[in-house]
């Protein structure tokens, strides 16, 4: 991470992680602030403007599982962090 | 590596004379590439490793006729081409004929799960872009017509420029009609036309910048201009993989600035316009009947994944498999045992008395024999897990566990071989091959062990029977019950507390991702079950038998040589030389050699010490040795801090010789067998040592 321009961690009004079981929303973008997850998210279909629904939320609270593209994706909550929620029109 | 390309190509021009094809099956995890490839190899394949690094390697020959055979490779599951992680880069190096002694495959066929077209057509237009003669294989249709889901493959066709075909695997559907496509795509190879077709005008300095550093990066590996802009687009998208300090990280960092400068993020714009395009085409292809249809598959899904119900039944599935392998296990490896016990007391019948006699009985059978017992529970354990993997179920219980593995470090994905090793660590750590990321795995490797395996179960209830009063404690907890736990739970205990460590130290860096797809629940195939835990059992037999084997041959030499008598032999002689540094632990020669023994597998640590303590040969060793051990409890010689010492050593200690050959193999080196079985002695002796002070400090 030595490229200046690219450390833009947003503090994201509203997170995949803050989201709640049954809430759905449409994603903004992945920050690049870990750059290996942010991959792995991007190949996974997780890019700007997919819509994802919280499906389930594991024992204590965490991980979760979303809809995205017509599959399901479980991912934790400090990873959902990164992913950005539009705010809804 | 230019050398290698050239002669792997060397190679390749020879196999094409002799009519064998190389092709690859790819696809993403959970497509159902495993059953195509079973379908179309038949029972002609065989799993190994690719050199160096622990990623299996399936290949297998598929006939096409008279003519032209193929081989035909299974790479990793991979969700994309890029990537760091060991099974992508595997993949992506074989499918650009990277990999030493193998050439780059002529065609690629790419698995893909039908009812999951977006997210699968991701690395199927990757391919595309790499301009290599490709076929795409819609496979699982009929999930994807249950789920009311239509796919126009004519149309799919033509919009990609590449044949499409459907397929069940399972039930072997358009098997035939894939084979004979790869046998016409090998004899007559078209490549797509729509290479890079995402590229809208926007994306046009992407692409620029891409080929040059996909030039620049190519350096002397020989790759085709079509590879080069993929490797480019894959080092500006991630240049984890590079070097911090090469001259070519300055220029993909300079062509990222550039590239933002006109608006482009680097790092997404790719996978977003891939994304895009794919949506399209989708949208031409894909019909979904949207009467409101609750799938069966999915109400079940919402029960197991459920917060309370979800676990309640996984408790109850755990609870079920591990009660299963147990019992069921325990019936052939009890035959096993005894088979070899009578086929050693035959062939010895028929042998003059002597060293070679006892080489033979003591030596090869029983070490043939110690290493076939293990099938039993390698194949029941695999046979289960892949009922689990294969429902879909597998990553629903990584999904429940995760939070509770996180505690130490780990995550949900290291529960089942966890689990499973309170029954076996060896298959426990073949099963870590669903951890993705390489710390985390060896962290599960190195710690499956300290769970209290059914080996050890014999000598705790032989010590606690012996020398633990069958008490109770508040009149209804019994002691001896108690003491059996606090064994198991000692295990768990140091488990947690030894991964928890190694995370923190040797194994530190960056955490890894849990990101993971939860398939479509669905019924699990037992024919491939069977199929897998085939697989695992003559693995475990290649790999580790020899091995095994070896040990147990060199055992029964320092306990024949120079004289049969214990206390004579090198054994006893190593047990004598060992008592000053184990005496503080409460052991005395006898125990010694019992433990040197019992390296051979832990429960002959019994009767190693019936033959210690020179014991009329019973035909039950365990209730002699008790007997014995009983005496000794009234004479004085043994006593309870002695018993609790002893059990707490194993616990601990890494007696297990096929373990430390499993582990070998697992990890593809020696440096960890040989850590385990530094560290687990380690905590062994300095457990004991504790045991056996605060026993005698508490006056038992």
């Amino acid at each position: 991470m030595t490229l200046a321009a690219e450390i833009e961690i947003k503090n994201y009004s509203r997170s995949l992680g803050s989201l709640e079981l049954g809430a759905s929303g449409v994603v903004g973008g992945v920050s690049v602030k870990n750059r290996r997850l942010q991959q792995k998210l991007l190949a996974m279909g997780i890019v700007a403007g997919t819509e994802i629904e919280v499906l389930s939320v594991a024992p204590f609270g965490d991980p979760i599982t979303i809809k995205a593209r017509g599959y399901q994706l479980s991912l934790r909550r400090s990873e959902a962090n990164h992913v950005e929620i539009l705010p809804q029109k | 590596m230019a050398a290698n390309s050239i002669r792997s190509a060397a190679n390749g021009q020879a196999a094409e004379e002799s009519k064998t094809r190389r092709a690859a099956l790819a696809g993403n995890p959970n497509c159902g590439k495993t059953t195509i490839f079973n379908a179309l190899t038949g029972l002609r394949y065989k799993v190994a490793n690719y050199p160096g690094v622990t990623v299996e390697k399936k290949s297998g020959t598929l006939n096409i006729n008279s003519d032209m055979r193929v081989e035909l490779t299974d790479l990793p599951g991979i969700y994309s081409f890029a990537g760091n992680s060991y099974d992508e880069k595997i993949a992506s190096e074989a499918l650009l004929g990277q990999i030493e002694g193998e050439s780059k495959p002529e065609l690629v066929v790419c698995v893909i799960d039908a009812a999951n077209l977006e997210r699968n057509l991701y690395l199927a237009t990757q391919l595309i872009d790499l301009g290599m003669p490709l076929i795409l294989a819609l496979n699982m249709m009929d999930v994807a017509e249950e789920r009311g889901i239509s796919i126009k493959k004519e149309i799919l066709s033509r919009l990609l420029d590449v044949p499409v075909l459907s397929l069940v695997g399972s039930k072997k559907e358009g098997i035939e009609q894939l084979r004979l496509e790869i046998g016409s795509m090998l004899a007559k190879p078209s490549l797509s036309s729509r290479a890079l077709a995402w590229v809208g005008t926007e994306e046009a300095p992407l692409i620029a910048s891409a080929r040059e550093i996909g030039a620049a990066a190519a350096d002397s590996k020989v790759l085709s201009p079509e590879e080069q802009t993929v490797l480019g687009l894959e080092l500006l998208s991630d240049s984890r993989g590079t070097a911090d300090s090469s001259p070519l990280i300055k220029e993909i960092e300079s062509a990222r600035e550039g590239l933002l400068a006109s608006g482009i993020d680097a790092s997404s714009r790719e996978a977003t316009a891939r994304y895009k395009y794919i949506n399209d085409i989708v949208r031409k292809t894909v019909f979904v009947d949207s009467s409101n249809r609750k799938f069966v598959s999915d109400k079940i899904d919402a029960i197991v994944t459920h917060k309370i119900w979800g676990s309640a039944i996984f408790l109850l599935i755990m609870a079920t498999i591990f009660q299963v392998i147990f019992l069921w296990a325990k019936a052939p490896m009890d035959l096993i045992n005894n088979s070899f016990a009578s086929l050693g007391d035959y062939i010895g019948s028929l042998l003059p008395q002597g060293k070679l006699k006892s080489l033979v009985v003591d030596g090869i059978i029983a070490g043939v024999g110690s290493v076939v017992v293990f099938i039993p529970q390698i194949g029941l354990l695999f046979f289960f897990l892949s009922l689990l993997e294969d429902s879909g179920y597998l990553s629903r219980a990584a999904f429940l566990m995760d939070r509770v593995m996180r505690k130490v470090g780990l995550q949900g994905r290291s529960f089942i071989p966890l689990l499973s090793s309170f029954a076996c660590a060896i298959p426990g750590i073949m099963s870590t091959r669903t951890i993705p990321s390489f710390a985390d795995r060896l962290t599960t490797i190195l710690i499956a062990p300290l769970m209290s395996c059914s080996a050890r179960l014999p000598v705790y209830t032989l010590l606690i029977a012996a020398c633990i009063p069958s008490s109770y404690i508040f009149g209804f907890v019994s002691l001896q019950g108690i003491t059996l736990l606090s064994m198991y739970l000692l295990g768990v205990a140091g488990a947690a507390i030894v991964a928890w460590i190694l995370k923190l130290s040797i194994l530190r860096g960056e955490p890894a991702l849990f990101v993971m797809e939860m398939p479509v629940l669905r019924l699990p195939s037992p024919i491939l079950a069977v199929r897998e835990s085939l697989d695992r059992i003559l693995l475990f037999l290649k790999s580790a038998g020899t091995m095994i084997l070896a040990c147990s041959v060199i055992l029964w030499a320092l306990a024949a040589y120079p004289t049969d008598s214990v206390k004579e032999s090198y054994a006893g002689k190593i047990g004598a030389a060992m008592e000053p540094a184990i005496k503080p632990l409460g052991f005395n020669w006898e125990i010694g050699v019992g433990i040197l023994a019992s390296f051979a597998a832990r429960e002959v640590f019994i009767s190693a010490l019936a033959t210690v303590y020179n014991l009329e040969s019973s035909d039950d060793a365990s209730t002699s040795v008790l007997n014995a051990l009983k005496n000794r409890m009234n004479e004085g010689t043994f006593g309870i801090p002695t018993a609790i010492s002893l059990m707490v050593f194993y616990v601990f200690c890494c007696q297990c010789m096929s373990t430390l050959a499993i582990c070998r193999r697992e990890t593809g080196s020696w440096r960890w067998p040989i850590f385990m079985f530094v560290y687990m002695t380690g905590m062994a002796y300095g457990a004991s040592l504790a045991a056996y002070r605060l026993a005698i400090h508490f006056g038992l």
